[in-house]
């Protein structure tokens, strides 16, 4: 049976959406719902917003996110995530392996030699 | 004029959510206890302030909310994916506790033995000074040699085993050397 484009997609997100987390994070701390919306308006990597939060439990046991309380003037006190060391470094060889990937994917299915 | 807390969630939607996180805990049942609920705090996180914004929200709120977190089981299919550590290269180990080694364990042992050993020469002494002399050499040179590589408690103890039968033969060394001189 030949994949559907959701077969497709499924494929490519796997080793990929933590790094689109790590991504989102590159420029700043964030609180979850925050995070949820921003990434759950990309409905192609993100089906929703809840497929978050496995990423993040994972990437904070990985020591690539950190999380830090801050009191909230409406509403309960948040956690926010935000990249240590170890998870720039990740994202910075994730960015370079993938410029280089996207390149030969493009080749092969351009059909250039 | 005093500021009043917003209406908390009406029963009927607190009864949602929790139904909703319990079909969440059932769905990761393929992650560890501690991760599965850790991701169950998280979604708990992300409901309360979702309805921090709604004051006295309703079940239909709650229902909006959780369908835009999208079914539990479509969260759980996040679970087993390649971890970035494993593509990362310079990306070190998680801060987790590491199982002990064999290696580690026997490590551990020998610690305590050389220093129980050297402790156990000095009255061995009254017994027998040629066996006590020869089990606080035996303790200082294995406990020189176990030290190498350690750390925490295991080094304090070989440091202690080195202390004690060093200790022990210069006092002797001194003892014998005084009883040789007043001959």
């Amino acid at each position: 049976m030949e994949p559907d484009r959701t077969g497709v997609v499924t494929q490519l997100r796997k080793g990929v959406l933590e790094y689109c987390v790590l991504a989102r994070l590159r420029h700043g701390a964030a609180y979850g719902l925050e995070l949820a919306s921003s990434l759950g308006r990309e409905p192609t990597l993100f089906t929703s917003e809840g497929t978050l939060y496995p990423l993040l439990a994972r990437l904070r046991r990985q020591g690539l996110v950190e999380t830090r309380w801050h009191e909230s003037p409406d509403g309960p006190p948040r956690r926010y995530y935000e990249l240590t060391a170890d998870g720039k470094s990740a994202l910075d060889t994730f960015a370079t392996t993938w410029a280089d990937f996207r390149r030969a994917v493009d080749a092969v299915l351009e059909g250039r030699p | 004029m005093t500021a009043t807390p917003p209406p908390a969630p009406s029963p009927s939607a607190r009864a949602l959510v929790e139904a909703y996180l319990t079909d969440l805990r059932a769905s990761l049942s393929g992650l560890e206890a501690g991760e599965r609920e850790e991701v169950v705090l998280m979604v708990r996180e992300h409901i309360d302030v979702a309805l921090a914004h709604r004051p006295g929200a309703t079940a239909h709120d709650v229902a909006e909310v959780i369908t835009a977190l999208g079914p539990p089981e479509r969260i759980a299919e996040q679970g087993p994916s390649v971890p970035p550590a494993q593509m990362a290269a310079p990306v070190a180990a998680p801060p987790a506790a590491t199982p002990v080694t064999a290696e580690q364990a026997a490590g551990a042992v020998g610690a305590l033995l050389f220093l129980v050993g050297a402790v156990l020469s000095v009255p061995l002494l009254l017994v027998n000074p040629f066996i006590a002399v020869a089990l606080a050499v035996i303790c200082l040179i294995g406990a020189l040699v176990g030290i190498r590589g350690t750390s925490g408690s295991q080094r304090r103890r070989y440091r202690w085993a080195i202390g004690v039968s060093t200790g022990f033969l210069l006092v002797l060394a001194v003892l014998a050397s005084s009883a040789l001189g007043l001959r």
